[in-house]
């Protein structure tokens, strides 16, 4: 299926819902108001959230080894079960979106990140985890793609929330056009009344390691797409700790996986990797 | 009853033989007497010896005994025996007569419910008043002595009847008191002094060594004490709240530990509730009960110290029915509650979500600052939370300025051969000179795998590091170091009473609530904790041994902790944990704030009494030291107290010349209320230009109250105070007996009695029982 088609899919499904959100959503943040105002409780700042795996949830089988709880950092990838999961042209035949650029993308990254930080970490890759996993708590950094086809269930919205709350910080990455009112919708869920705040270059998250002096490279295959970092804030304040990073009009990952061959610029994949080892630096510390 | 009889047989009271010498008026020597013995033994043996066959060998042996002892007595008061004394002669001595003015003289302890002084007003009546009923013991004494009368309290001063009294002294001063008599009474012929008290000292208090002094004084000038004990030596039922032990400043947000000794007398079984109060509100509550009927026992209260400022904490508990005594079921206590930040440096040697979840639990704490370096890569440095741009911008510090402008220092998972020699020294000055706070974390390259092993820091940590562990944490099997372990983190027994790790006042709750977090691990081999070391946590992990996971101990003038597993961020993060939870919040901060809040500042003031009477000077101290934490002796410092009225005097405090940047200066408060005390420094050593340290201390006056702790009366003191000069204790109802004792004085103008002894009924009865028995043997067995 070609790319262009699936976004065709997407702007349909995305449509057909739009009518029923706009007066479902419009129903559920009265209701949300209501009961905020009837606490008294400060927005965002209220939020609660507890982990349960969801009972409902069904994933595929995957075989793959991750890495067992150290003292190391360790990469992690989220991955979800897309809906209308249907089988495509990549990696095992499947095409998961959340598996896009593994397990190469984060061989390389993991690599150049011990090469140029003190960070003990495990370097030959990362792990999988979904929402679902109670491990995913014991890896406060983690790495999201493909969020265009992520609808979490409910529980797995409400997991995230707890993981994001409690410290995690999230990267998002590998999503265009279209995808961001998936994105900006299933956050909602995650983190009701949140904004996500556009970053520009002064953000401290672009100079934990490196001095990132312009955000001005674009998409791996798509240089007519003007990139976008959205941030999300704790409490929704962005004077504090960023939670998310969402690297929209972007795939930071691509650049990761094809590091050792020569399908994309040397100074474009340098880049991108600045950008992770930022992202990793700064969610270690904040 | 048994001492008039004595008197009655032998002529005079036992007091008088035990002064007095026994002489033999007799003209003949040794010899003669001897022989007279002889010959009544011999007489005595004969007499019986016809007898002998009749009366057995025992029979005899009684019988010759009788009579021997008979004619002996008989030889005895031919020779004439005299009691020699010395005796005073009527109206040429002077008595000192001390009359206890403390107002623990007020408590009701008496028959009926009267208090002590009562019993003194009725041994010291009036002038007005004498003569009638029984005679007291001021009119005996005055009709054979010259009498000085004299109140004491905490200070002595001569009176001219006890109608002066008025009972409102707020110390006892007993030992001052009785050597001030003796050297205002030195040229006077002294028969004595008479103590009238209830013997509860209140400034002596367990100076040994002054006591035994003054006692030995007095003995040597031969000045006998007699004590007249009024007052209980124990109450039926008394609770009495002690000292609390609070630190003088505390930190705003601080969880104040506070321990409250309480004795309780008859309360066996009986709980008390222990209530802590700051201007009014009760910030802190605790149940004790009363093991038995003497139980001294320590309430720990957990206070929160929420604003900053003076303030005064209360303690009471609820008066029980029956105590003799409730003003002692209250304390108090002033308290500088201090919002001045703590600065902290915690040095990463590498990003670790130790340092994350650590910045975010101290976020929400005001008093709390912590700077933040992490080293992102080799010669790469990252700082955050610093206080401006030079804070850290040239790395760890290498200056002791720089180091020891911090309160207390971090220190991650770092190697030792990261730090020079010098930063090595530096960091253990940091804690044994400067009184700062060292916290070490567990981590790949901490402790013996971070090589401290032979490092000036191995001294400082509050555990050993073992030979074996000097290999990196990271040399194990593939991704797992060697050492890695789970531990299930409980508190110890010291743990549950420690304010760092005491989460839940009751220790069950506090145990079954670290029970419920999840394991943390560790991946560092670790000695054995040091001997003076207290452990606040214990890990159970794959070994049987518990092992020890958070450990405290002082190091010299400052602190040193220990957290040796590697993710207490776990307790943060993990899924089983509820996002509500502040467990790692609450833990960080105390562990924190412990680390640092007693690291002393570069002037400390102090002011003792803390509690003073108005009129009492009052020592205000001070120790300044400069930027680099060294003392400085020839600093201009000054004191201003102000007064409760507002008024400040300005008090100079010169160096002491006894220890290095140490200055003291008295100052004398006029009326009572709290004084504050601010202390500013300058000059000498104190480098130009750089702001000048300032320091702030409180205390009371007017409000001494130690008359009503400790307050049972203590005849054991007056009975070695007695003991020691030669005198005796008496009760109030002994008069006589007492005025019997001071005319035996061996000082003072005497005269010389002699009393003859051979005419006192005791020897008329002996001589009768002798005879009789005799008699009644012979009788008996039908002899002649």
């Amino acid at each position: 299926m070609s790319r262009a088609r699936r976004g065709w899919r997407t702007v349909a499904r995305a449509g057909a819902a739009g009518v029923l959100l706009s007066a479902l959503g419009a129903g559920l943040f009265a209701a949300g108001r209501l009961e905020r105002a009837a606490d008294d409780r400060p927005g965002p700042r209220g939020l609660t959230a507890t982990f349960r795996p969801d009972p409902n949830a069904v994933e595929f089988p995957l075989d793959y080894d991750n890495y067992a709880y150290s003292d190391r950092f360790t990469f992690a990838r989220i991955r979800f079960e897309p809906p209308h999961y249907r089988r495509g042209p990549f990696y095992w035949g499947l095409d998961l979106k959340w598996n896009h650029d593994y397990p190469w993308g984060e061989q390389n990254f993991t690599r150049i990140l011990g090469e140029y930080t003190s960070l003990t970490l495990n370097e030959g890759g990362g792990n999988i985890h979904s929402l679902n996993e109670a491990a995913l708590f014991k890896l406060p950094f983690a790495y999201l793609c493909e969020v265009g086809y992520w609808e979490p269930s409910d529980q797995e919205a409400e997991n995230l929330r707890a993981w994001l709350l409690k410290g995690g910080f999230l990267v998002v990455d590998d999503f265009v056009l279209d995808h961001l009112e998936n994105f900006l919708f299933q956050m909602e869920r995650v983190l009701p009344g949140y904004d996500a705040v556009k970053l520009d270059v002064s953000h401290p998250v672009f100079d934990s390691f490196f001095h990132i002096e312009t955000l001005d490279f674009h998409h791996v295959g798509r240089p007519d797409l003007v990139p976008v970092y959205y941030g999300f804030f704790e409490d929704n304040d962005p004077a504090k700790r960023l939670m998310v990073v969402a690297n929209y009009n972007h795939d930071i990952g691509d650049y990761w996986e094809w590091s050792g061959n020569d399908y994309w610029p040397v100074d474009l994949t340098n880049e991108a990797f600045k950008l992770g080892v930022n992202y990793v630096i700064y969610g270690m510390i904040h | 009853m048994f001492l008039s009889a004595f008197e009655w047989l032998l002529g005079s009271p036992p007091v008088a033989f035990e002064r007095g010498q026994i002489e033999l008026l007799v003209p003949w020597g040794v010899f003669w007497i001897v022989a007279a013995a002889a010959g009544a033994l011999v007489f005595a043996l004969l007499g019986y010896r016809r007898l002998g066959r009749r009366l057995g060998k025992r029979g005899r042996l009684l019988l010759g005994a009788a009579r021997f002892a008979a004619i002996a007595l008989v030889l005895l008061c031919l020779f004439r025996p005299q009691l020699v004394l010395s005796l005073v002669v009527p109206q040429e001595n002077v008595v000192g007569v001390l009359l206890d003015d403390s107002r623990s003289m007020q408590i009701a302890d008496g028959e009926d419910g009267r208090p002590r002084s009562e019993a003194l007003l009725a041994a010291f009546p009036d002038e007005a008043a004498a003569g009638r009923g029984e005679a007291a013991l001021g009119d005996l004494l005055r009709e054979k002595f010259v009498t000085r009368l004299f109140r004491f309290a905490d200070d002595t001063r001569r009176i001219q009847g006890a109608s002066e009294l008025g009972f409102t002294g707020a110390r006892t001063d007993l030992l001052g008191s009785l050597t001030r008599v003796a050297d205002e009474l030195a040229s006077l012929p002294v028969a004595g002094i008479v103590l009238v008290s209830d013997g509860a000292d209140t400034v002596a208090g367990g100076r040994e060594d002054d006591l035994d002094q003054t006692l030995l004084d007095l003995r040597t000038r031969g000045i006998r004490v007699y004590p007249v004990a009024v007052g209980r030596p124990e109450f039926e039922a008394d609770l009495e709240l002690g000292a609390p032990d609070v630190p003088a400043r505390v930190l705003r947000g601080s969880l104040l530990e506070i321990r409250l000794p309480l004795r309780a007398t008859g309360l066996a079984g009986r709980t008390a509730r222990v209530e802590a109060l700051d201007e009014g509100r009760i910030i802190a509550t605790e149940n004790v009960r009363f093991p038995s009927d003497a139980a001294e026992t320590t309430s720990t209260l957990l206070a929160p110290a929420e604003d900053a400022g003076t303030r005064r904490l209360r303690f009471r508990v609820a008066p029980f029915p029956g105590e003799v005594l409730t003003r002692n079921n209250e304390q108090s206590v002033l308290l500088e509650v201090d919002d001045r930040p703590l600065r902290l440096l915690y040095f990463e040697g590498q990003p670790r979500w130790e340092l994350k979840f650590l910045r975010r639990a101290v976020a929400g704490d005001p008093e709390l600052h912590v700077s933040c370096l992490i080293r992102t890569a080799e010669g790469k440095f990252y700082r955050v939370d610093v206080a401006d741009a030079q804070e850290l911008a040239g790395g760890f510090p290498d200056t002791r300025e720089e180091l020891f402008a911090y309160d207390g220092v971090i220190l991650g998972s770092v190697e030792a051969s990261f730090f020079s020699q010098g930063q090595l020294n530096m960091l253990r000055d940091f804690v044994s000179q400067r009184g700062g706070g060292l916290l070490t974390l567990g981590g790949t390259s901490a402790f013996g795998e971070g090589g401290y092993r032979d490092t000036p820091l191995a001294e400082v940590l509050p555990l050993t590091l073992p030979e074996a562990a000097t290999s990196p944490a990271g040399a194990g099997d593939g991704a797992v170091p060697a050492a890695f372990r789970e531990l299930r983190v409980l508190p110890t027994r010291a743990g549950s009473l420690h304010p760092v790790a005491r989460l839940d006042p009751d220790p069950l709750a506090n145990e079954d609530l670290y029970r419920s977090l999840p394991p943390l691990s560790g991946v560092n081999r670790l000695g054995r904790p040091k001997p003076g070391a207290t452990v606040l946590l214990e890990g159970l992990g794959p070994s049987e041994e518990p092992e020890a996971v958070l450990l405290i101990q002082r190091f010299g003038r400052g602190r040193s902790a220990s957290l040796t597993v590697q993710d207490l961020w776990v307790w943060q993060m993990d899924a089983s944990v509820p996002l509500e939870d502040e467990t790692h919040e609450v833990l960080s901060r105390r562990l924190l704030r412990w680390l640092a809040s007693e690291a002393p500042r570069r002037l400390e003031v102090s002011a003792s009494p803390a509690k003073s009477l108005v009129g009492e000077r009052v020592t205000l101290r001070a120790r300044v030291e400069d930027e680099r934490f060294l003392a400085v002796n020839d600093a201009f410092v000054e004191a201003e107290v102000t007064g409760p009225d507002g008024v400040i005097s300005g008090v100079p405090l010169r160096w002491t010349g006894q220890g290095d940047g140490e200055y003291s200066g008295v100052y004398v408060p006029g009326g009572p209320g709290t004084h504050r005390v601010e202390i500013r420094a300058g000059g000498g050593g104190l480098r130009e230009g750089a702001e000048a340290p300032r320091a702030a201390t409180l205390f009371e006056a007017g409000v001494v109250d130690d008359e009503f702790f400790d307050a049972e009366a203590d005849p054991e003191l007056l009975a070695r105070i007695a003991e020691a000069t030669g005198g005796r204790l008496f009760e109030p109802d002994e008069a006589e007996a007492l005025l019997v004792d001071l005319s035996l004085a061996e000082s003072g103008t005497t005269v010389v009695e002699r009393r003859e002894l051979w005419n006192v009924p005791a020897v008329f009865l002996l001589l009768f029982g002798l005879l009789a028995a005799d008699w009644g043997v012979r009788h008996a067995r039908g002899l002649p």
